[in-house]
């Protein structure tokens, strides 16, 4: 199994397509952008653009495949802002989502506020491109800048579609600690773009929650025959899942399970952007495509 | 003068008759006991008296009015109300508990004043518990406590006072303190009190009129004297009772006393 | 009796038929051994109708024991600390030990919730283990790891969300091995438990009467702790926490049988076929929105029930009278406490505008500093202060109204009526929307008030039964507000920070508008103390004075429910500082309603004040709730407190 650091130097050649990381005498007239919405902040870091500050960056940087640049100060949590830090250093603009506004509007006395729109139901890759092409507006990035970051993950994605050909619907699920309850990845979610972009269909078709997520008992998932099942690993939970999947008959009556069409992959973050989906492409083909 | 009368009260619950067809009338000035078995009503009646609910039948008077047709601070400045068992006071001092009973007078936003400072000295002093009034009530003795509800009822200055079993947490030495306590307050002050009382010569020495009740109906009211002849009470406990002559007073024994298996 | 017998039938048709209801295709035809169908019946579908009975029996047996004990209506194993003992240590387990939590979640579990349960033996441990120190001392415990767990996971939210869920509950099951697993830890200690019925029952007669009897007071109460401690706890080792049952068990067997003392069969029966009844809502639920927590479903109905028995019930088994608190013999109020404290806000209020903290470490801030410092600080340190002030205000008025030391302003249920408000704005209003916090939650601690008004007028207004009508409407909202959560966008996570008492979001003409409140309700209380004297006695002491109690109560819950509300609006539902200041100030000899209130609002906001310069400083740039500082410092001395008064 591939460890995350390996995708990490993949994920940063691929990067080297994005401008270097913004140095010089380019970052004395960028803009000073403090990033409260983590989809920003992916969108600004794959464009290679630095922020000066992101809220909670270290749960952030353990989030995403990527090392997080030097230099970023944590602001605090995206729900309560320090207001007092924020305000010392001196943002242009802020890029926020709507929440932050309820829960400290006072960072509007800070600098303009750039709303970042939570839209639920859209396709999360056309989502981040729109994002990624307007920070790279909001950066003052040449005009080429935010297709070429586009572009380069279509490529990435497509590049996997021969690999994987055949290979039918995919289930990605988090099971829970006790193995009895399933949290899948229905329509709008990140899983749903990345698998139609790999020229995989989603087996969940069921309903899903404004996160394009939906929380499951087994019993469904025993009448979907023909599926490769995912399940996405949290290293700290793995062998009590593991244990408790192997306690269960309803598990060993899965026909993804019995018939060995079954795998773990590496944890990805769900509302992520460009790199997140990237990664998660990444985890895919390479479990599917060496089974 | 009358303070109470009770024509044809009753009170009753969804499925109990607790109290019916009292009339009877409590003379103002005087000390008026209460007595009867468990569960005949006594506390029934007290609390139709003070007001604390309302009779489902007939009426109770008060001074001349309907109970509830008194406000309850101008009712409270005449009629002066403690329960069987007070509640415990935790951490609260001898001298506010007394205080509590001037809340008729000055009211929730009048000034406590040199009335009501006077007021509660001097109850304080008629209970002998000045010494005491910087004390905790929850770590007096019994006697001392009950003596400081009592206080506080003289403080709040009413003319008539209602008791229910004001002796029954008490010892003998502490009964016969505080029921004289009372007695003298009524003569002295000329205060009326009525009070349930369980032991039937403490009722007799100290009271001037007693109230009978047996199951919820009355069965006697009368003058003292009256009511503790030996064929009465035998009638309202439904027990033998005999009465013996000492110092040329009659003190009630129940005949299971002398019996051969006593 | 014609009435009851028919709610019980009715219950108990509406509970088959649910069940029916999963079980029904297996029924009518039933399924091969070999197919998919007959392993989801005998794996998952009976397997979770025999743990819905079995934990709902167990659960509430423990509640009814509990209640007998404390010979008081709302006592359950988790008001000793188990449940937030467990879980805090489940927490502590998985951040320090993550292999002993892989290993053995369920041993983890049941130490957490033993050491809960000796910490709180031993705080109250004294002559015949008085219920109200252990009362006291439980509902401190579970305040205290409660707000330690709060901190552990706004630090750590990525690590234990999954915990957090694990914990709403589940009886989703997958074959019999869990359930028999937990049968074989509860069911001899259930036995046992039946044993103990006789001493329980001289146990309710009060502990003088029931040693006179020859009861070993202290040896029994152990047994029944310990007894009921470990059911729960191998309870929630197995399912998650499953709050409410052992509340509403007991009521439900109390409300159908018409008896103060229903038994322990008919209070373990009851909560099985409740925990049942919820349980398949649950499922049924779970279909349309994804697996709603067993949790949260039965807080949907117990709410209702709780209502309904409050009002209806003629006698709740309640005790009307005050319960009183063994504390420490008065001290003699001290006349310099008034002014010190006085002096202490504005001086606490300047050190935490004097020092600061930057990447370097600790800071003075010079007078050139200084106009971006308050710019910046002021409002959350006079928001976190007058909060503090409008709670304990609101907390010392319950306590004394209701006659009881346990009552504090959640209790009313208007945080959570406050937070589902909050979390219905965030999720169903267009994400563009500029909403205010403090205009939403106040629109929904208004709502919530006003029902728990109207109730609580139907109910006479009567202390104990206002009380369950608080706790019914709030476990309710709080239902709901888990449902609306699970259905809900990423906003909801903001929620997390509004329920730990955030300070961040205000500007100073919001932090004043607590000092506002707190300000008119002293005033107030101040005029017409009196009342609140004589309320706090007893109602007939109270009549006999002339006091009518009808106005002057309704008028000061009226007051404690709109000192509440500003508090919760201005910081959340934050319990802690409106539980323990009323106490703080009688243990300082301020007993008398007056000075009390006055003492009590200069406390909270003091400490309130203390705790939210502590927490911008503590994990900087992070902030840290003041509520939570608050539980952290507070909790222990007042544990120390209750144990020099049990002692």
């Amino acid at each position: 199994m591939m460890k995350r650091r390996d995708f990490l130097t993949r994920g940063t050649a691929l990067l080297c397509a994005a401008p270097a990381l913004a140095q010089g005498p380019a970052a004395e007239t960028a803009p000073r952008l403090a990033a409260i919405d983590w989809g920003a902040a992916e969108a600004l870091i794959a464009l290679g653009i630095r922020p000066v500050a992101i809220s909670d960056s270290h749960y952030f940087a353990s989030r995403m495949p990527f090392d997080l640049p030097a230099g970023i100060a944590d602001i605090g949590p995206f729900w309560e802002i320090n207001l007092e830090y924020l305000s010392r250093l001196a943002p242009d603009l802020i890029l926020a989502p709507a929440s932050a506004l309820v829960m400290t509007p006072r960072i509007v006395e800070i600098a303009p506020v750039q709303i970042i729109p939570e839209e639920a139901g859209t396709d999360r890759l056309d989502l981040a491109a729109r994002l990624a092409a307007e920070m790279a507006k909001i950066a003052v990035l040449p005009a080429d800048a935010a297709p070429r970051l586009i572009e380069d993950t279509r490529n990435t994605i497509a590049a996997h579609r021969q690999r994987l050909a055949g290979k039918g619907a995919v289930l990605v699920a988090v099971p829970d600690v006790s193995g009895r309850l399933f949290t899948v990845y229905g329509r709008a979610s990140l899983p749903d773009a990345v698998l139609l972009r790999l020229g995989l269909r989603n087996a969940w078709e069921g309903p899903a929650n404004a996160n394009g997520t939906f929380r499951t008992g087994i019993e469904p998932l025993l009448e979907m025959t023909d599926i490769n099942l995912l399940l996405v690993e949290i290293a700290s939970m793995r062998p009590r899942v593991e244990r408790a999947l192997t306690q269960s008959a309803l598990w060993q009556a899965l026909p993804a399970i019995r018939e060995g069409r079954f795998g773990w992959i590496e944890d990805f973050y769900p509302p992520g952007g460009l790199l997140s989906a990237r990664h998660l492409a990444n985890v895919i083909a390479d479990r599917l495509g060496a089974a | 003068m009358t303070a109470f009368v009770l024509h044809g009260a009753g009170f009753r619950t969804d499925d109990r008759i607790l109290l019916s067809d009292i009339s009877l009338t409590v003379r103002q000035g005087r000390v008026t006991g209460i007595l009867g078995p468990n569960g005949s009503g006594k506390s029934t009646l007290m609390r139709l008296m003070a007001g604390q609910i309302r009779p489902s039948e007939g009426e109770v008077l008060f001074q001349g009015r309907r109970v509830a047709d008194h406000s309850a601070r101008d009712l409270a400045r005449h009629l002066a109300h403690l329960p069987q068992i007070p509640p415990a006071v935790p951490g609260m001092g001898l001298r506010d508990l007394v205080a509590l009973g001037r809340y008729p007078w000055h009211g929730a936003l009048g000034r406590f004043g040199a009335s009501d400072h006077l007021a509660v000295e001097a109850a304080l002093t008629r209970t002998g518990l000045a010494a005491f009034s910087d004390r905790q009530v929850d770590l007096l003795s019994g006697g001392e406590r009950q003596r400081g509800w009592i206080a506080m009822l003289l403080a709040q200055g009413a003319d008539c006072l209602l008791l229910d079993e004001p002796t029954s947490a008490l010892d003998l030495c502490h009964q016969i303190e505080v029921l004289g306590l009372l007695r003298r307050l009524n003569r002295e002050q000329g205060l009326t009190v009525v009070m349930v009382l369980h032991d039937v010569n403490l009722a007799a020495r100290f009271c001037d009129d007693l109230i009978a009740l047996r199951e919820g109906r009355l069965v006697d009211a009368a003058s003292a004297d009256r009511v503790t002849q030996p064929d009465r009470l035998s009638e309202l406990y439904g027990l033998d009772m005999e009465a013996l002559a000492w110092r040329g007073r009659p003190v009630m024994m129940p005949s299971a006393l002398f019996g051969e298996d006593a | 009796m014609m009435g009851r017998g028919m709610a019980r039938g009715l219950l108990l048709l509406v509970c088959i038929g649910l069940a029916l209801q999963g079980l029904w295709p297996a029924i009518i035809a039933p399924p091969a051994s070999d197919s998919v169908a007959w392993l989801i019946l005998t794996q998952s579908s009976l397997p979770r109708l025999a743990m819905a009975l079995l934990a709902g029996f167990a659960l509430s047996l423990t509640g009814e024991v509990c209640q007998r004990i404390f010979a008081n209506p709302l006592a359950e194993p988790g008001l000793l600390g188990l449940s937030d003992g467990a879980s805090l240590a489940l927490s502590l387990c998985l951040l320090v030990a993550p292999g002993l939590w892989q290993a053995a979640p369920g041993l983890v579990a049941m130490l957490g919730a033993g050491a809960a349960l000796i910490l709180v033996l031993a705080i109250a441990w004294g002559p015949g283990l008085q219920a109200q120190s252990l009362l006291l001392a439980g509902v401190m415990v579970s305040l205290c790891s409660a707000a330690a767990q709060a901190l552990l996971v706004l630090f750590n939210h990525d690590f234990l969300q999954a915990l957090l869920l694990w914990q709403a509950g589940s009886l989703v099951q997958s074959g019999w091995g869990a359930g028999i697993r937990m049968g074989l830890q509860i069911l001899p200690v259930i036995a046992a438990l039946f044993l103990m019925q006789r001493p329980l029952q001289l146990l309710a007669l009060g502990d003088g009467a029931a040693s006179g009897l020859g009861v070993d007071v202290r040896a029994a109460k152990l047994i029944l702790l310990g007894g009921a401690a470990w059911v729960t706890a191998a309870v929630m080792a197995t399912l998650g926490m499953i709050g409410f049952i052992g509340l509403a068990g007991p009521a439900l067997a109390r409300g159908l049988s018409g008896r103060a003392r229903p038994g322990m069969v008919q209070a373990g029966i009851w909560g099985g076929v409740l925990l049942l009844f919820a349980d398949q809502v649950a499922r049924i639920l779970s279909g349309l929105v994804g697996d709603v927590p067993v949790g949260a479903a039965s807080g949907l109905f117990i709410g209702p029930l709780l209502v309904m028995l409050s009002l209806r019930a003629r006698r709740l088994g309640l005790p009307e009278r005050g319960v009183s608190v063994a504390m420490r013999p008065l001290r003699r109020a001290n006349p310099v406490v008034p002014w010190a404290l006085a002096l202490a806000v504005p001086v606490l209020i300047l050190a935490a505008l004097i020092l600061g903290r930057d990447e370097g470490g600790l800071i003075l801030h010079g007078i050139a500093d200084l106009a971006g410092v308050v710019h910046w600080r002021m409002p959350p340190l006079l928001l976190a202060g007058g909060a503090g002030a409008c709670l304990s205000l609101s907390g010392m008025i319950l306590q004394k109204v209701l006659r009881n030391p346990l009552a504090s302003p959640d209790l009313l249920g208007l945080g959570s009526g406050a937070g589902l408000a909050f979390a219905l704005a965030l999720i169903f209003l267009p994400g563009d929307s500029l909403i205010s916090r403090y205009l939403v939650t106040g629109i929904g601690a208004g709502a919530t008030l006003a029902l728990v008004a109207a109730l609580g007028l139907r109910a006479g207004l009567a202390p104990a039964r206002v009380l369950l009508i608080g706790v019914g409407i709030g476990s309710s909202a709080h239902a709901f507000l888990v449902l609306v959560l699970a259905a809900g966008g990423p906003k909801g996570a903001a929620l997390l920070s509004w329920f730990s008492g955030s300070t961040g979001g205000a500007d100073l003409a919001q932090a004043m508008l607590p000092w506002g409140v707190a300000g008119l309700a002293l005033a107030l209380v101040l005029m017409l103390h009196r009342w609140f004297d004589l309320l706090a006695l007893d109602d007939a002491i109270a009549q006999g004075r002339g006091l009518a109690l009808r106005p002057a109560r309704g008028l000061a819950l009226l007051l404690a429910a709109l000192t509440a509300a500003a508090g919760t609006i201005a910081l959340g539902p934050v319990s802690f500082i409106g539980l323990v200041v009323p106490h703080l100030a009688a243990s300082l000899g301020y007993r008398a309603t007056a000075s009390a209130a006055l003492i009590s609002a200069l406390i909270g906001a003091a400490l309130m004040i203390l705790a939210q310069s502590l927490g911008a400083m503590l994990a900087w740039p992070w902030p840290m709730a003041p509520g939570l500082i608050c539980a952290m410092i507070c909790g222990p001395w007042f544990l120390w407190q209750i144990r020099r008064g049990a002692a």
